[in-house]
C-alpha cells in the first residue's frame, strides 16, 4: 500500500510540474493580431502601416476625423453649415471653444506624428525591403510629418515639436515652440523629405509623395509664414503672458518672408515643368486670352486622377462606405441619386456671401438680388443669371432650373433628375422672409466632372495652379506687379476669363484673394487663407456674420418639380442665420484638457 | 386580460381556502391532544443553522478558530424568496454583499452584486467559486437553492489570502449539498405563484398628451400659442371618440405564472454517500398573448424561461486511505420571447411602450378592405406597433446547456505522519448556447394603405444554430497537514491550482492562470489564534517574466471569553476579537475603447485593420490597399492592480441568545490599470494604459440576531444587519479639469458630475428681442427662453459651460444597505418577514425612458404636467409652481443635460418576503410515510417605500426596461422517510 501511495504521489508531482511549465502562461495563440514585431517583419505589413498614415495625413485636409465626413467648406463660408449634428454647425453655433472641439484635432495630429516616427525608426528592420525603398519610406514619413506640422502651424501657431516616438517614462515637458522654431523645424522636415523622395512612382503606387509634392508643401508653409497674421510686429491678440507672443506672431514684418515664397514656389514650378505638369489649358490660347475650353479643363484638373491629370501634384483617394456609421472616412456624394449618404450633404449649398466672388463669363460683375430689395425677382431671372456665370461656377454648381454643366447629358445630374430639393423653397414663402437654410444659392458639384455614377471624389491636395497663385500673391507683395499679373492670369485666363490688368497693389491683392477663393472652392484652403490675410470682413461676411441665401417661392411641393424652371415663381436674398465672430477665432484653441496639464499654453481669448 | 384577472382571483381564492382548512385543522389538533410539538424547535434550529464551521478555500475551519470576515447564508433561507435566479434571493442576508435588483425579465433577471461596495473604478467583478472551482455569473445565477448548502461572502484579507489576483474584489464561495450518513431521505418541494410588476411607469392618455403637446409646440414657436390639436380634437380625446390606446394595457398582462419544483434524494453509509437534486422551474412573462402561444407555431409569443437542473454529488471512501468525490451536474435553460429583441432581451419593447403616444393610431387598421384585428397600424415614425411586436413577428428562443463535472481524490497519509494528506481534483465546465427562431413579418397600415416597406410574411423557422460556447478546465493538488499536540493545534495546506478557459472573441479566447497558495491556522490553548495565508499567482495577461505576483496575508484572533476571568459571566458568553491585514490582486481590467482585450496583452504593441480603404494608382476604385492602425501604445510593465485590505472585527454572544458581529474595514487599492490621461497630447496617443490608479474604500458591517422561546410552544427570532461602504478615488489620471470642483478624482466612484440648477428662467430675465438681460451668466448650450433651466456659473466667468460642473448627487450604488426581520413559530405555524433597504444613492431621472417628453417624437408622462408654461389666453400659467422645465418638441441641450435638477434620492425600504407556513404534526403524517409536511404561502417584494415610487411611480432600482416583479406564491414541502 505504501508503495502504491508513493507511486501516486510521484505521479501527481510530475503531473503538477508538467502543468507548471512555463508555456502554460505564455500568451495563447490568439488569432488575427499583428504586433509591432510583425509589422516590421515584412514589407507588406510595414507598407500597410505607412498607407494608414497616408490616409490620416491627407484625409485631415477634407474631413474632421472625429466627425462625419464633411468638408471644411461649412466653416470656411463656402458652404452652408449643414445639419445641427454636423461639425461646422456644432463648431460655430455656440462659438469655437476649448472644451468642445476645433477643426484640427490636436490629439489625433500627434498620434500620427508618433506613428510616422515609429515607422521611420523601425523601417530598417524590414528584411524584404530594399535600401532604396527604405530611404523613400523614411522621406515619406518626414514629408507627412511636415504636412501635419504645417497644418498645426496654420491652425495653432507654434506647437510642441516632437521628432521621435516617446516612451511613457521619458521626460515629456515640452512647451510650445515659437513660430520661428516651428517654421524652421517644418522646413527642415521638408528639405530632408525632398532630398529623399523620388520624382515619380510606378503607376500602381501613384498617390504617394514625390519631391514635387513636398516642394509644394514647403511653398504653402512659407506663404503662411509671410501672410500678415504671423508676419507682423504685434499679434492679433496678446497671449495671457506676453512673453509667449512669439508663439502666434513673428514680432516683425519682414518682406524677406515673401522672397522665400517666390524661391520655393519657383523651385516647385520648375520641378513640375520638368515632369510635364502644368495648368491644364487645352484651348491653346496661351497667356493673355480666355481659354475656350475652360469648363472642361478646370473640371479635369479638379476631378481626374493622375497622371492623366497633368495639373495634379498630389491627390487623395479614399472611399469609405461606412462613414455614416463611424470612423474616419469620406463619402462626399454631392449629387442626389445615391441613397447612402446624400442626406448628410443636403444642407451644403453655396451661400450668397461666397457667390459674390464669382464673375460673369465676360469678366464683369453679376447683379444678384440684394438684401433690402424692394421686391422679389421672378424665378426665371435666377436661371438666366446662373447661366451667365463664369465656367468655374458652372463646373462647380447646379441649381433649381439649372442642370450640372459638368455632367452634360446625364439625367441624374439634371435639375429634374436631382431627386431632391436644390433650393430653400416653399409654396407659401413670403418675401422677404427666410424660408429655410442650407441650399444656398446653388448646390455644389465640384470634383464630379464627368462623374456619371461615381460617388467618391478624388481630392487634389496640391495642383500646379496653387504655385502660380503663390507667385502672384508674393510678387504683388514685393511690388513686382507685372510678374504678379502674369502668374495670376495663367490661372484666370485658363478659367475662360479675360486678363486682369489692375496695377494698384491693394486692388490687385483683392483680385488675387478672389482668385484663390474661386479657383480653390472647397479645396480646404479658404478657412486658413482668410484668417491669415486678416481680412476686415472676416467676422461680418466671410467666416461669421449674416449668412445670406436665396429663398424661392415655388408652385409645387414634389422634390423633382421644385427644381424645374417652370415651377420657380420668385426668389430673393435673405439672412439664413447669423454666426457671431470673436477675434480669438483667428487661431484655434488647444484642447482645455491639454492646457490643464500646465505645460502647453493656450492661444489668446480661450 | 379577463382571463388573467380570473387566474389571479382563483389564486387568492385557493389560498384563502387552504388557510381556512389549515386553521380548522390546527384548532382541532390543539383541542384534541396536547402532544408536545417539536416542529418549532426544528425550525428554530434551521434558522440559526447551528453550523460549527466556516467555509473557506483549502479547508473549512471551526467557527471559533476562524480569523476572517465571512458571512454565510444557507440554502433553505435562500429558498424563501420565490424567484428563478439565485442572486435575487440574497437581499439582506449577507452583511457586506450589496445586491442591486435589475430587470424582472424571465431569464434576464440577475441582480448585480457588490462585495463591500466598490473598491476599484476598474473592473469590480467579484469571483464565484462552487465547491472550490471558479464559475461564471451565468452558472451561479441559475443554480437552485435546493442544491446549495451554503453561500458565503469572503471579504477580508484573511478570507481572501489564497486567491491571489482573484481576491481583491471579494469572493462568493458556494458549497453544494452532500449526502449524510443515515436513512435515505426523499424530499419534494414545489411552489407556484403569480408574478406582477412592482410598478409600471405609464404615460398620459391621448387627452393629456395632446394638451401638453400644444404647449410644447407653442413654446417652440416663440411662445406664441400655436396648438397642433384643436379644441374639437381635444374634446374627442376626452370623451373617448378619439384614438386613445393604452399601449401598456394592450401589451402587458397583470401577472405571469411561476412554478418550480425540486426532488432531492439524500443518504449514505460509511463507504458511500449521495445527494441528488432534480429541479425544474418555469417562469412566464407578462406579455398579453394566449398561453397556448408559448408552445404553438403562431406568430404571437409571450416571454418564457425554463430551467432543468440536475446535480448528483457522490462521496466514496475506499480502504481507509482514499476519499473520492464525484459531482456531476447538468443544466438546461430555455428562453423564449417575442421576436423583438436585442441580445435576446425584449427591453426595447418597453422603450416603445414608454415612447409611443396613446393617440398615434389604433392598434389595428380597420379601414377599407382590412378586416377587424388583422392589420396592424404603423407609421414611419412609429413603425413598431407594440402589439404587433408581440403578435406579428413570431418568436425566438435560445437554449443554454451547461455540463459540469468535478472529481476529487484525497489520500490520507497518516502512515507517513499523522494528519498529513494529499488531494487532487479536476473540474470541467462546458457551456453551449444555441438559438432557434420562428419568425414572421407584418405590414404596417394607416387608412387602408401600407406606410412602410414591410410586408406580411408567414412564419419561417430558422435552423438551430450554435450561438456561443465556452469550456473551462481547472485542476488542483493540495498537500495538507492537521495536528494537535498539547496546547498547540495547527491546520494547514498548500495548493497548486490552474485554470484554463476557452471562450470566444479575439483576446478572451483563451485565458490561463496558475495559483500556488497556502494557508496555516495555528491555535494556542484555543484562545490565541494566528493565521498566515499566501498566494503566488501567475496570469497569462502580462509579459513573460513579469506575470507572477506574491500576495501574503496575516490575521489573528483572541477569544477573550476563553480567558479564566470571563468564565462565570452571565451577560457575555462569547467574545472574540479578530484582525487581518493582507494583499490581494485584481487582474481584470477595462479595455482600451477600440479594442476588446479586457486589459490583457497590453504589453504587446498590437495593430488592427483600418476599416476604410485607401486607393493608390491611376484608376479607382480597384486595388484598394489594407491599412494597419496601432490599437494603443504597449506598456511592457502592465500588471494586476493591488489591494491592501485591513479588517478588525468582533463576535459576541450576549444573554445567551443575542449574537452580534461587527467588522470595520479599509481597502487601499493601487495600481489600477488606467488610461493615462496625464500624458501630454504630444506624446502621441491617448490610449496608454498604466497601473497608476488609486482608490480607498472603507466601511463597516454589523449584524445581530436574537432567538428565544416563550414557553414550550413559541419560538422566535429577530435579526438585523447593516453594511456601509464608501469609497474615494484618490487618483485616476483623469483629463485635468479646469477647476478642482469639476474633478471626479477625490470623490466617490460614479459620483454624478453636472451643473447646478437654480430654478427656471422667467419672462423678466429676457429683453424684448428674446436675448438674456445682461448681468446674467450666458449658458453655452443653445439659446434659452423662459421656462428653461437656469444654471449656476460656478467660476463666475459670465458663461455657463462644462467648467461649471461639480458633484450634484450621490453614486448609483447605495452606501448603506440594511435589513431586518424576524420569524415566529407557534404550534406548527410559522411566520417570517424580511425588510431590506438601502440609502445613500441618487437616481438620474434622465435615464428614465420618456423623461425628455416630446423630443424625438416621444411621449408625455404625468411628471411633465408640472412643466413651466405661460399662455394667459389659454388660462395656462405655471410660472410660480413649475416642477419641470418648459416642454419642447426639439432636442434641448440646455434642459436635458446632467444637472442636479434631474437627480433624485434613490433611498428605499422594501419588504422582500413575508411567509406564513404550517407544518403538520409529525405523528399525524407519519402514516403517510412523511416525516415533514409543510404548506406555506409567501409574498415577494409586496411593499416598497420610496420617494421615487411615491412621487413618480418609478421603481427606485429598475428605472427602465422590463419591470421588476412582486409575487404571490403558495408552496408545499414534503419529506419522506
Amino acid at each position: 500500500m505504501k508503495k502504491l501511495m508513493f507511486g501516486l504521489m510521484i505521479t501527481f508531482i510530475l503531473l503538477g510540474m508538467y502543468a507548471c511549465q512555463k508555456t502554460f502562461l505564455q500568451q495563447p495563440n490568439v488569432s488575427g493580431n499583428v504586433s509591432i514585431s510583425t509589422i516590421f517583419s515584412n514589407s507588406l505589413n510595414a507598407t500597410s502601416e505607412l498607407l494608414n498614415a497616408y490616409q490620416w495625413a491627407f484625409g485631415q485636409q477634407y474631413m474632421n476625423q472625429s466627425n462625419t465626413g464633411v468638408c471644411m467648406g461649412g466653416i470656411a463660408g463656402e458652404e452652408s453649415r449643414g445639419y445641427s449634428w454636423q461639425f461646422a454647425y456644432t463648431c460655430y453655433a455656440t462659438g469655437l471653444n476649448a472644451t468642445t472641439t476645433s477643426w484640427v484635432n490636436y490629439g489625433i495630429t500627434y498620434q500620427q506624428v508618433r506613428e510616422l516616427c515609429i515607422i521611420r525608426e523601425n523601417i530598417d528592420q524590414v528584411p524584404d525591403m530594399d535600401a532604396v525603398t527604405k530611404g523613400y519610406v523614411k522621406a515619406e514619413c518626414q514629408g507627412m510629418m511636415a504636412q501635419w506640422y504645417m497644418l498645426m502651424f496654420k491652425d495653432f501657431g507654434g506647437v510642441p515639436l516632437v521628432n521621435h516616438s516617446y516612451v511613457a517614462t521619458d521626460n515629456m515637458n515640452i512647451p510650445r515652440a515659437s513660430l520661428q522654431q516651428t517654421l524652421t523645424f517644418t522646413e527642415k522636415l521638408c528639405d530632408s523629405a525632398i532630398a529623399g523622395l523620388p520624382d515619380s512612382w510606378p503607376a500602381s503606387q501613384f498617390g504617394r509623395l514625390t519631391k514635387g509634392a513636398v516642394m509644394a508643401l514647403k511653398a504653402q508653409l512659407l506663404i503662411f509664414a509671410a501672410r500678415p497674421l504671423f508676419n507682423s510686429s504685434t499679434p492679433y491678440l496678446s497671449m495671457s503672458d506676453p512673453a509667449n507672443n512669439n508663439m502666434i506672431c513673428f514680432g516683425n514684418t519682414d518682406p524677406k518672408r515673401w522672397d522665400s515664397v517666390v524661391t520655393a514656389s519657383n523651385i516647385a514650378l520648375a520641378w513640375c515643368k520638368s515632369q510635364g505638369l502644368d495648368v491644364i489649358n487645352t484651348g491653346g490660347a496661351g497667356v493673355g486670352k480666355p481659354n475656350p475650353n475652360a469648363l472642361n479643363d478646370y473640371g479635369m484638373a479638379t476631378s481626374l486622377p493622375g497622371p492623366t491629370n497633368t495639373e495634379l501634384i498630389l491627390n487623395y483617394q479614399n472611399q469609405n462606405n461606412s462613414v455614416v456609421t463611424s470612423g474616419p472616412g469620406f463619402y462626399y456624394d454631392m449629387s442626389a441619386y445615391w441613397t447612402a449618404s446624400r442626406y448628410d450633404n443636403a444642407l451644403m449649398g453655396t451661400p450668397y456671401n461666397f457667390l459674390k466672388n464669382y464673375l460673369k463669363a465676360d469678366g464683369t460683375e453679376q447683379s444678384w438680388p440684394q438684401l433690402g430689395d424692394q421686391a422679389p425677382r421672378p424665378g426665371s431671372d435666377y436661371v438666366t443669371r446662373f447661366k451667365q456665370m463664369e465656367p468655374r461656377w458652372l463646373a462647380d454648381h447646379a441649381g433649381p432650373g439649372c442642370d450640372a454643366a459638368n455632367n452634360p447629358g446625364d439625367a441624374k445630374w439634371t435639375a429634374a433628375g436631382w431627386n431632391q430639393t436644390m433650393s430653400n423653397s416653399s409654396l407659401t414663402a413670403v418675401f422677404p422672409q427666410t424660408v429655410a437654410y442650407g441650399n444656398g444659392c446653388g448646390t455644389n458639384t465640384k470634383f464630379y466632372w464627368h462623374a456619371g455614377s461615381r460617388v467618391w471624389p478624388l481630392f487634389p491636395i496640391y495642383r500646379v495652379a496653387e504655385l502660380y497663385l503663390n507667385l502672384a500673391e508674393a510678387y504683388n507683395e514685393q511690388g513686382q506687379t507685372a510678374l504678379a499679373l502674369q502668374n495670376l492670369n495663367v490661372v484666370h485666363n485658363r478659367a475662360g476669363l479675360p486678363s486682369i490688368t489692375i496695377t494698384d497693389q491693394a486692388a490687385l491683392r483683392t483680385a488675387i484673394q478672389r482668385e484663390w477663393a474661386v479657383e480653390f472652392y472647397l479645396e480646404s484652403k479658404r478657412y486658413f487663407d482668410v484668417k491669415h490675410w486678416k481680412l476686415p470682413t472676416i467676422g461680418t461676411d466671410i467666416l461669421m456674420g449674416n449668412r445670406l441665401e436665396f429663398q424661392f417661392l415655388v408652385s409645387s411641393t414634389a422634390a423633382a418639380s421644385i427644381n424645374l424652371p417652370s415651377n420657380l415663381i420668385s426668389y430673393w436674398n435673405a439672412v439664413a442665420y447669423t454666426w457671431l465672430w470673436n477675434p480669438r477665432m483667428m487661431l484655434e484653441p488647444i484642447p482645455q484638457g491639454e492646457v490643464n496639464k500646465l505645460i502647453v499654453v493656450q492661444n489668446p481669448g480661450y | 386580460m379577463n382571463r388573467n384577472r380570473l387566474n389571479y382571483k382563483l389564486y387568492i381564492f385557493k389560498s384563502v381556502l387552504l388557510w381556512t382548512l389549515l386553521l380548522i385543522g390546527a384548532i382541532q389538533l390543539m383541542a384534541q391532544n396536547k402532544t408536545s410539538n417539536k416542529t418549532a424547535d426544528t425550525v428554530l434550529l434551521k434558522n440559526n443553522h447551528a453550523q460549527e464551521t466556516t467555509p473557506g478555500r483549502l479547508f473549512e475551519i471551526g467557527n471559533q478558530r476562524s480569523t476572517g470576515a465571512i458571512s454565510t447564508a444557507y440554502g433553505e433561507t435562500l429558498y424563501k424568496t420565490t424567484t428563478p435566479s439565485i442572486t435575487n434571493t440574497l437581499y439582506g442576508l449577507l452583511p457586506g454583499l450589496n445586491v442591486i435588483q435589475g430587470s424582472g425579465e424571465p431569464g434576464f433577471d440577475a441582480a448585480s452584486l457588490y462585495i463591500r461596495g466598490i473598491g476599484t473604478y476598474g473592473v469590480n467583478g467579484y469571483k464565484i467559486f462552487v465547491d472550490g472551482f471558479e464559475v461564471d455569473n451565468n452558472y451561479f445565477n441559475y443554480m437552485t437553492p435546493a442544491e446549495v448548502e451554503s453561500i458565503s461572502v469572503l471579504k477580508d484579507a484573511a478570507a481572501l489570502a489564497t486567491f491571489g489576483m482573484e481576491g481583491a474584489n471579494g469572493v462568493i464561495w458556494v458549497v453544494t449539498k452532500r449526502g449524510h450518513i443515515g436513512k435515505p431521505i426523499i424530499s419534494f418541494q414545489t411552489r407556484t405563484g403569480q408574478q406582477s410588476p412592482i410598478t409600471l411607469y405609464k404615460p398620459l392618455n391621448s387627452f393629456g398628451y395632446a394638451n401638453l403637446y400644444n404647449q410644447a409646440i407653442s413654446n417652440d414657436n416663440g411662445m406664441v400659442w400655436n396648438p397642433k390639436y384643436s379644441p374639437a380634437q381635444l374634446q374627442a380625446y376626452q370623451n373617448g371618440t378619439g384614438t386613445n390606446v393604452d399601449w401598456f394595457n394592450q401589451v402587458v398582462k397583470n401577472n405571469g405564472a411561476y412554478t418550480d419544483g425540486d426532488l432531492m434524494f439524500n443518504g449514505g453509509d460509511q463507504n458511500s454517500k449521495y445527494n441528488v437534486v432534480f429541479d425544474y422551474a418555469n417562469q412566464q412573462g407578462l406579455y398579453n398573448v394566449s398561453n397556448s402561444s408559448i408552445t404553438s407555431n403562431t406568430q404571437t409569443s409571450d416571454e418564457q424561461f425554463q430551467r432543468y437542473n440536475l446535480r448528483a454529488n457522490l462521496d466514496f471512501n475506499m480502504f481507509s486511505i482514499f476519499e473520492a468525490k464525484v459531482d456531476i451536474g447538468g443544466r438546461l435553460e430555455n428562453r423564449k420571447s417575442p421576436n423583438y429583441t436585442s441580445n435576446f432581451s425584449t427591453a426595447k419593447l418597453w422603450n416603445d411602450l414608454a415612447n409611443y403616444p396613446s393617440n398615434i393610431y389604433p392598434v389595428y387598421d380597420t379601414t377599407g378592405t382590412n378586416g377587424a384585428n388583422t392589420h396592424f397600424s404603423g407609421t414611419t415614425i412609429y413603425p413598431n406597433n407594440p402589439v404587433g411586436s408581440i403578435q406579428g413577428l413570431g418568436w425566438q428562443s435560445n437554449s443554454v446547456r451547461e455540463l459540469l463535472g468535478n472529481f476529487s481524490l484525497k489520500e490520507k497519509l497518516d502512515f507517513i505522519t499523522k494528519g498529513l494528506y494529499l488531494s487532487e481534483a479536476y473540474s470541467f465546465n462546458s457551456y453551449v448556447q444555441s438559438t432557434y427562431n420562428k419568425t414572421g413579418t407584418y405590414a404596417r397600415y394607416i387608412g387602408g394603405t401600407t406606410t412602410t416597406a414591410d410586408k406580411f410574411g408567414s412564419i419561417v423557422a430558422s435552423s438551430q444554430v450554435a450561438q456561443a460556447q465556452s469550456d473551462w478546465r481547472q485542476a488542483w493538488f493540495t498537500l495538507g497537514y492537521n495536528k494537535s499536540f498539547g496546547n498547540h493545534s495547527i491546520i494547514s495546506a498548500i495548493n497548486y491550482q490552474n485554470s484554463s478557459f476557452r471562450g470566444e472573441g479575439l483576446f478572451p479566447y483563451k485565458i490561463n492562470r496558475e495559483n500556488i497558495s497556502g494557508r496555516a491556522n495555528y491555535a494556542y490553548k484555543n484562545k490565541y489564534i494566528a493565521e498566515f495565508g499566501f498566494s503566488y499567482y501567475g496570469s497569462d495577461a502580462y509579459a513573460q517574466g513579469h506575470n507572477w505576483g506574491f500576495y501574503p496575508a496575516i490575521s489573528g484572533a483572541w477569544i477573550i471569553s476563553g480567558e479564566s476571568f470571563f468564565k462565570t459571566n452571565s451577560i457575555l458568553q462569547f467574545w472574540k476579537l479578530r484582525a487581518s491585514v493582507g494583499k490581494s490582486g485584481n487582474q481584470d481590467a477595462n479595455s482600451p475603447s477600440n479594442f476588446a482585450s479586457n486589459g490583457r496583452f497590453l504589453y504587446q504593441q498590437y495593430y488592427g485593420i483600418n476599416s476604410s480603404t485607401l486607393y493608390l494608382g491611376t484608376t479607382t476604385p480597384t486595388g484598394g490597399v489594407n491599412m494597419l492602425n496601432p490599437l494603443y501604445i504597449a506598456n511592457p510593465n502592465v500588471f494586476a492592480e493591488a489591494s491592501m485590505k485591513y479588517n478588525i472585527g468582533t463576535d459576541l454572544t450576549l444573554f445567551k441568545n443575542l449574537a452580534i458581529s461587527f467588522d470595520l474595514f479599509l481597502d487601499k487599492r493601487s495600481g489600477i490599470l488606467t488610461q493615462d490621461n496625464s500624458l501630454p497630447g504630444y506624446f502621441g496617443n491617448n490610449v496608454v494604459f498604466n497601473n497608476v490608479g488609486k482608490m480607498t474604500n472603507k466601511g463597516f458591517e454589523v449584524s445581530a440576531s436574537y432567538s428565544n422561546t416563550i414557553g414550550k410552544k413559541v419560538s422566535y427570532n429577530i435579526n438585523g444587519m447593516a453594511a456601509f461602504a464608501k469609497n474615494t478615488i484618490d487618483y485616476e489620471a483623469e483629463v485635468p479639469p479646469a477647476y478642482q470642483y469639476n474633478a471626479q478624482t477625490g470623490r466617490a466612484y460614479g459620483t454624478p458630475i453636472g451643473l447646478v440648477s437654480q430654478g427656471f428662467y422667467q419672462l423678466t430675465d429676457f429683453n424684448p428681442d428674446g436675448s438674456l438681460k445682461s448681468g446674467q451668466p450666458l449658458p453655452l448650450f443653445g439659446k434659452v427662453q423662459p421656462g428653461d433651466i437656469k444654471y449656476k456659473d460656478l467660476d463666475n466667468n459670465g458663461v455657463v459651460d462644462q467648467n461649471d460642473v461639480t458633484a450634484i448627487g450621490k453614486p448609483a450604488l447605495p452606501t448603506l444597505t440594511y435589513a431586518f426581520g424576524g420569524s415566529i413559530n407557534f404550534i406548527g405555524f410559522d411566520f417570517g418577514i424580511l425588510f431590506q433597504g438601502a440609502s445613500g444613492n441618487s437616481v438620474n431621472l434622465l435615464n428614465v425612458p420618456g423623461m425628455q417628453g416630446f423630443v424625438n417624437n416621444g411621449n408625455a408622462f404625468p411628471i411633465q404636467q408640472g412643466a413651466w408654461a405661460y399662455y394667459p389666453s389659454q388660462n395656462i400659467d405655471t410660472r410660480a409652481t413649475a416642477t419641470y422645465p418648459r416642454l419642447t418638441t426639439l432636442a434641448n441641450t440646455n434642459n436635458y443635460r446632467t444637472s442636479d435638477f434631474w437627480m433624485q434620492n434613490g433611498d428605499y425600504l422594501r419588504i422582500r418576503n413575508i411567509e406564513l407556513g404550517y407544518s403538520f404534526n409529525t405523528q399525524k403524517i407519519s402514516s403517510l410515510l412523511l416525516s415533514k409536511l409543510r404548506v406555506y404561502t409567501n409574498l415577494v417584494n409586496p411593499v416598497t417605500f420610496s420617494s421615487l415610487l411615491k412621487n413618480y411611480n418609478i421603481d427606485p432600482q429598475t428605472i427602465s426596461g422590463y419591470p421588476p416583479l412582486k409575487s404571490f406564491n403558495i408552496g408545499i414541502v414534503a419529506v419522506f422517510k
